[in-house]
This record gives C-alpha cells, structure tokens and sequence, in this order.
C-alpha cells in the first residue's frame, strides 16, 4: 500500500482529486433494486466449521454465512458511524493543532464523507435483509455490533479529547481488516450474495483509496510530537487492542438473544439452534479459536500482524500484546 | 528582470531598498529577517519580477539602510513607517494593492504592516515565522523555548555586542548552519555589521511588544494568509491553525520538509507554492 | 527685560523647530492613514515618528480623534480623550493633536484631515482659517486694552456659533481656547504620567499657576508671550481645529510661522452655514 506522507503537498493534492472524481454515488453506483439473494451465502467460511462441531447442514451453514456477513456489515458500519461522531474530538481538534496541509483537511473531509457513505450503504444491506426475513431492522440489528455512545464510545472520546490515538488506530485496523476480507471474498464472487459482494466492492475500492488516510494521521502524531508525547501515544494500540476485545466480546454476545427470537423467523430458528453446537466447545477452546483460527474475526482481534499495521508498530516502536499470531483456518464454499 | 537598490532618506536616516520588476503592476514587498539583508529574497524576485513591481526594504541597519544609536528605530512601528515611505515612493498614488512576503523577523513586520496596509492588501505570505501574538503563544511550549535560545541572549543589554566584536563570524556560521542556509549562500553573508546592528531588532520588538501589543485587541485579518513553515526548523516549530486564531480570518498552512531559509533552500517551491495561492485567490498582477 | 515680554529670537526658533516638526509628524501620518487603521495605531506612528527624530517627552501624548469624536461626541470623562480603537474610513474626519518637547520647547499642534473632504468639511476649514486670519489683531487688542483673555474668547465663541457651529473648545478642560507655551525644564527626562499630559506640563502650570495660562472664558491678565491657540468647531458629526502657536509681544500679536498645513491651502469660506433642523 502506498502511504500518503503528510508533508508532500503536491501528492497529497493528486490522490484528493482522484478520490473526489472516482468517488461513486450511493443511489446510482450499486445496483440496490436488485435485492438480496437469501438463498446465497454472504461471506465464504472456513471449510472446518471450527465453530460449530458436528454435522452441519447446508441450510445452516447458509445461515451462519449470512451470519456472518450481517455481522460485518454491521460492524464497518458502526466503527464508521462511531468515526462520525468523535470528528470533533479525534479529527478536528486535531487538525487545528498540527503543523498541516489544507490538502490533509480536505482529504480528511473526503475521507469522512465517504465513510459516513459506507456506514449508510452497510445499514441499508442490513435494512433490506431484515424486510427480506419480514421482520423489523431493530429486531435484526438487536444481535448485530453497535457503538451506541456507551461506555466504548465514551472512553474513545476522552482519549481523542486529550490528543489520544486509540480511535485511528482502530480506524487503521478497519481499514486495513476490510480490504483484506474483500480480497478473500473475490475468488468465491459467483457463489455470494451479488448486492452483499457488490457493496463490499464498492466499500473496497474506497477503502483501498483512502486507507492511508488513517495512517497518514497515526504518522502525523508520532513523527512530530515531542518525545515524552510519543512515548504515551505509543501506548495507545495496545489500548485500542484492548477496546477492541472488549468491544467484540461484548457484542458477540449479544448472539444469546437469538433464543428469544426463535419463534418469529427460520433463520432466528437455526441460528438459535446452532448456538447449541456452539456451547458444545469448552471456553478455553473458544477463546483459542476466536484469538487465533477463526477466520475474519481473528485477524481483527489481533491486528498487530496486519502487514502496514505492523509496520508502523515497528517504526513507531509501539509495544504489542503478546499474543500469538492469528492463523485463521482456509475458507471456502 | 534588473533588480536596483535605491535609496530615500526617511526621517533623517537614509533607507534602502531593493527595486525592481513590471512597472505599474500589483506590488510584491518582501521582508527580510535577521541575520539577512534584502538579497536574500534575490532569486524569489527574479522569479515574480515578470508579473509584479517587486521591492526587498532592507532593513535598519541592513545593506545601505543606516543605523543609528538606540532602539527606537528598530521598533515594528519605526520599520513600519520605513516600509510605508518606500511604498509611497515606489507607488506615490497609493492605489496599487500589495502582498506582503515575510521571513523571520520580516514575518513579525509583515503582520503588523499588514495591518496598517490591510485595504490595499490582497495577501499575506509568512515563511517560518511567526506573529508577535503566536510566538507569546508558544511561551508555555518547551521545545519553542528551548529552541529560541539565542533570542534570550540578544535581549541582554551589552552581552551580544561583546559576544559579536569578539567572534562575529563563529557566531554567524553557527546561525547559518543551524539553520540549514545552503551552503553556497553562506560565503556571502560576511557583512558583521548587519549583525550587530540587526540585533537591535529582538529588544526592540520585544518592548514594544510588552508595552504595546500585549494589552491591545486587534481584528483578525480578512486577507489570505499563507504560512509556510520549514519542518526542520532549528529556529521555529511549525505553526497549528489553532494559533492563529484571532490573526486571520483565512490561513492556509502548510509545512515542507525544509529548514529555516525555505526561499533560498526551496525557491523553486515556495515560488510555485506562492504562485498557487494568490492563483487560488485570484490575487492578479 | 521681562522674558515673558520680549522675545528671544532663539527661543522663536525653537519653538517653531518643535511645532514644524510636529507637524511634519502628523502630516506624515495623516498622509499614510488609511480605511481600517485604528486611532491607537495613529499615535503610535505620530509618536514614533517624532522618537525617530529624538524627541523623548511631550507635553502630551499623541491624540487621534475620528468621526464624531473630532467633536468630542460621547467625550464624558478625561479618560474618554484617549485613543481608542474606533476605525478610519475614508470619508471620515479625522484629528491629531500631538505636543512634543523639543530641547524644552513644546510644538503642541492641532491637524484635521478628511481623505474625502466633504463639503462640510471644506466649510468649516474655511471657517477656521477665517478665525486664523482674525486672532492675532483680537489678540493685540486685547493685549493693548489690558482686557485679557476672556474678551478674546467670547468674541471667537461669538463667532463659532454666528456661523453655525458648535463651541466644541468649550469641552476642553477649562473650556481654554488656548495655553502659554513655555520652555520647559527636565525637558530630557522622558517622565511618564499616568494621564496623558506629562510631569513637565503638571509642573509647569504648578510653577507658574493655573489660570493665567489658559486662555479661557474667565482670563484675565497680561496675554504677552506665547500660547498655543486651539479653536475646535463642530458641525454635523464631526469637528475640525488647528492649534499652533501665537506670539504676542510689544510687537503685537502674530502667528509663529505661516508655513502651516492649514494656511498653505485656501479653503472656501463659508457664508452663514444653516444648521439642519
């Protein structure tokens, strides 16, 4: 990936033009009228079932995709709703206060457009998969990820109020997470969901454009602060690490409620039923797998061995978690 | 384009100034720092000469600018009525419109000049300087603090005089390497006298500054004002928009990988850079 | 002879050096002033400029008046004389008052400008160049008819408002029309007070006492020597003045030096000026 530096003005002036002429529209750009595809998966999974011992069948293993997918979904679109909300915080204040390019401010504008964008284009998929299943989008997105201004959301904008990094640092994780999930989506293209794959494509490219963005900011902090300033904010992954975790924990287990919801929709019913395959596996099992072996989730837990990401600890002299690294079981369909 | 010194007395002193460029066009009035003299805004000249009248005061005490005893011209004010009498012979009508460039302490004039010139003024250019209100600012910054040093000393009563009759070169060559001035444009700066007298300029500022400025409210310019900062800058951090507030209504910043003397390292740059921003603000010659 | 009586040729020469340069400083900034520039940055530019030329005390500090405030519109308290940060236009009337102290003498001047003169404006230029021509023989008369000043300052007030204008010198501290200027001691020692007004004119007028220095409605006594005369009319939201220094001796009564910037140009004079309303 081809980083922006935050003092080449004339680059940075090229890749805003680019970004603003290739920018696609939301209405016209993906072909929404085309509807989702319930009887494709969303996301490929691992061949193993790691998660679920014991025979699956293809309509659950449909459904965990599809799953899957809402999850994703849900959780760029939150991370970047979330982004939106902590602007002042993390990103105008910010730029008031560093030596800076007006460029970087107009990427930053274009890079926070698109992302509000991207969260809309997701909430939309997640809208339209509910009305598919007949049910309400609040009764769906009851078992999906969100960052509702509690207490993640909270303590995110503390740390950005005080010149903290925690928020890019995930943003960069995001960033970095959904290009890569993307690149494993396109060889399994036919056999997905069209609009699902078609968002991600979208979402994609954007991402691909902007991403380094997010670490352009990270490089604007560490490279000009003070030493004693770099020495805090270096600190700073390991508690986004740490947010993250917590974060992911907590909203995975709202996956519980699907119990509650198994009388009003077949795929409530299955899901509900699975849980009970899940349960199976001991915790230390579970934790195992989810830190190391799961596919989509492990890699975003454990973001340090990102390939930029681990490049910019190793520059910046961040300390990292240690913990092993991620090796997700193959996917497949 | 052929660049003249010339000279006018002003107050009893004779004041020069570096002349040249488009007779009748908008003027382009550069503003040098210390240790320098006007030529260190020579080849930015040459550049702009096609487009706009250009002029380079030399400061009190710089080139043929006379000194003279005291402080009191050096004072912003005192400089201020130099560059104004020039602009008056340079455009006796008073209706050509201005853009101010400023260096170093020729930033600290350029501001308050500004302000005095602010309807005919189509735009500010501030490089690696800082105004007198942003520099009281950064006095709770350490790292400012620390890397203004020498301006500590240059406060001092009799100390630099001194300082600079024993070893006038040592301490220029170590401003001038510090500050990362080529090489090429360090052979010529041999003139000690500039030194001494320019000094005059860090009390100067810095009285009336206390007694003055500090106390006074002043209306944030409408002007466009670009503030190029070097990042390796021993003298001066960059600036954050966030310290202008209150200075100008429209700023644009930008910091160039460069060190203190940005128009002789980078002319080519801060030329195109300069170029841009009155294009964008549609600022004619 | 009595110093006061009989003027030195010398001290002429000093005090018309100190009021020409007093001018040149206000001529200068006037010429340099422009829309935006607040009356604070007037006297400071007329200060420095007159720093530049080695003056370190005055009699008092630099004054810049704009708009209404050249007649002292809204003007309550002592404090209210001082610069504030009211803005030039370029239609707007404006005033410096400055008095330097030069080798001890003191160039208290008066200087109005309008960047766009106005009719009005040009009026009541008129207006104060036809009371310029009339003082010094309202002066030696009074002087010969031992009647003091305050014959002198009721026909003058008389005739501000024959013509349609307000008395605006009746604002002035003991509503004076003018002071005696003298050589002032310590001239060197640049004292600062905390009014406007230095230590040298406090101590002056303590040596000498105060009223048979200013001329005012209520003057009486000799009206020989020297005095800084300052009519102040007022029109319609603006006011204009001159002030410079008048000699009276056994000679009879004259203006220092003619080389002014009010006497250089003719301005129209003005027939009875109807007052709006």
């Amino acid at each position: 990936m081809r980083l922006f530096s935050p003092d080449d003005d004339v680059a940075l002036s090229l890749a805003l033009k680019k970004q603003k002429k290739l920018a696609w529209n939301l209405e016209k750009s993906i072909l929404w009228k085309r509807g989702i595809d319930f009887s494709k998966p969303l996301v490929p999974l691992d061949e193993f079932n790691i998660m679920f011992p014991g025979p699956i069948s293809p309509a659950q293993k449909l459904v965990i995709s599809q799953f899957m997918g809402l999850l994703m979904a849900a959780t760029f679109s939150e991370t970047e709703k979330a982004l939106g909300r902590l602007r002042t915080e993390a990103w105008e204040s910010l730029m008031q206060n560093s030596a800076t390019h007006p460029e970087i401010i107009q990427l930053g504008e274009q890079f926070f457009a698109e992302e509000d964008k991207h969260s809309r284009a997701f909430d939309r998929y997640i809208d339209l998969f509910a009305k598919g299943l007949g049910v309400d989008s609040a009764v769906l997105r009851s078992l999906l990820p969100s960052v509702n201004s509690g207490w993640i959301e909270s303590r995110l904008r503390r740390n950005a109020e005080k010149g903290g990094l925690i928020l890019w640092w995930i943003v960069a994780t995001v960033e970095e997470e959904s290009t890569m999930i993307f690149r494993q989506m396109i060889p399994f293209r036919k056999v997905l969901d069209p609009l699902y794959y078609e968002l991600h494509k979208r979402h994609f490219e954007e991402e691909a454009r902007h991403m380094p963005y997010a670490f352009m900011i990270l490089d604007m902090c560490l490279d000009r602060g003070p030493f004693c300033y770099q020495s805090r904010m270096s600190l700073d992954f390991m508690r986004s690490e740490w947010l993250k975790m917590i974060w992911l924990a907590m909203e995975l287990g709202k996956t519980l409620r699907v119990r509650q919801l198994k009388e009003i929709h077949p795929f409530f019913a299955e899901l509900s039923a699975l849980l009970g395959n899940f349960k199976m596996r001991h915790i230390p099992v579970i934790l195992y797998r989810f830190l190391r072996r799961t596919p989509y989730i492990s890699p975003f837990i454990n973001a340090q061995y990102h390939e930029q990401l681990s490049q910019h600890l190793k520059t910046y002299h961040c300390p990292r978690l240690p913990l092993p690294s991620p090796q997700p079981d193959p996917i497949g369909w | 384009m052929e660049i003249i010194e010339k000279t006018l007395v002003g107050r009893g002193l004779k004041t020069a100034w570096l002349d040249g460029g488009k007779r009748g066009a908008n003027i382009l009035c550069f503003l040098h720092g210390f240790p320098d003299d006007a030529k260190v805004w020579l080849p930015l000249m040459q550049h702009f000469a096609s487009d706009f009248r250009v002029i380079a005061p030399m400061i009190r005490g710089a080139g043929k600018s006379v000194s003279c005893r005291g402080l009191h011209r050096f004072t912003p004010d005192a400089i201020a009525l130099d560059v104004l009498q020039i602009l008056r012979q340079v455009d006796p009508s008073a209706k050509k419109n201005i853009i101010l460039v400023g260096h170093d302490l020729g930033g600290i004039l350029a501001w308050h000049i500004a302000r005095l010139i602010e309807d005919r003024l189509r735009a500010l250019v501030i490089i690696n300087s800082a105004d007198l209100i942003q520099v009281w600012r950064r006095k709770s910054m350490p790292r400012q603090i620390l890397k203004s040093w020498y301006v500590f000393i240059m406060w001092l009563p009799l100390i630099p005089n001194i300082l600079w009759r024993v070893a006038p070169h040592l301490l220029a060559n170590i401003g001038y390497t510090s500050g990362g001035l080529p090489q090429e444009f360090t052979a010529a700066k041999r003139n000690t006298a500039i030194l001494h007298q320019s000094m005059k300029q860090y009390r100067a500022f810095a009285l009336e500054f206390l007694r003055k400025r500090l106390w006074r409210q002043t209306a944030a310019l409408k002007v466009p004002v670009l503030a190029i900062h070097g990042k390796k800058d021993a003298f001066l951090l960059p600036a954050t928009l966030a310290e202008f507030a209150g200075l100008a209504l429209n700023i644009q910043l930008r910091v160039i990988d460069g060190n203190h003397w940005l128009q002789l390292e980078q002319t080519k740059k801060i030329y195109q850079l300069i170029e841009t921003f009155l294009k964008d603000h549609k600022v004619a010659a | 002879m009595n110093s006061d009586t009989h003027m030195n040729s010398s001290i002429e020469v000093g005090f018309r050096k100190a009021q020409r340069l007093a001018y040149d400083a206000v001529e200068c900034v006037a010429t340099e002033i422009r829309e935006g520039w607040t009356e604070f940055q007037a006297t400071d530019l007329v200060k420095t400029y007159l720093q530049d030329f080695g003056v370190r005390a005055f009699f008092h500090e630099p004054f810049a008046w704009f708009g209404d405030r050249t007649r002292f519109d809204g003007v309550k308290t002592y404090a209210d004389f001082s610069p504030t940060y009211r803005r030039f236009t370029h239609d707007t009337v404006g005033l410096l008052d400055v008095a330097p102290i030069v080798n001890g003498f003191v160039g208290d001047i008066g200087y109005s400008f309008c960047k766009s003169p106005s009719k009005e404006f040009m009026q009541a230029m008129g207006e104060l160049q036809k009371l310029r021509r009339l003082l010094p023989t309202l002066m030696n008369e009074a002087s010969l008819a031992s009647t003091g000043g305050s014959a002198v300052w009721k026909l003058i007030d008389e005739k501000i408002r024959e013509d349609g204008y307000d008395n605006i010198h009746r604002i002035y501290p003991f509503s004076v029309l003018g002071h005696r200027v003298r050589r002032l001691p310590f001239a060197a020692l640049a004292l600062r007070s905390p009014v406007p007004f230095s230590w040298h004119a406090v101590l002056s007028i303590l040596l000498k006492g105060i009223y048979p220095d200013l001329l005012g409605p209520s003057h009486h006594g000799s009206l020989k020597g020297l005095w800084a005369i300052e009519p102040h009319l007022g029109g319609d939201g603006f006011g204009v003045k001159f002030e410079e220094i008048l000699v009276v001796d056994d000679k009879g009564a004259r203006w220092l030096d003619d080389n002014v910037p009010h006497a250089r140009q003719e301005f129209a004079v003005s027939s009875r000026r109807m007052r709006a309303g």
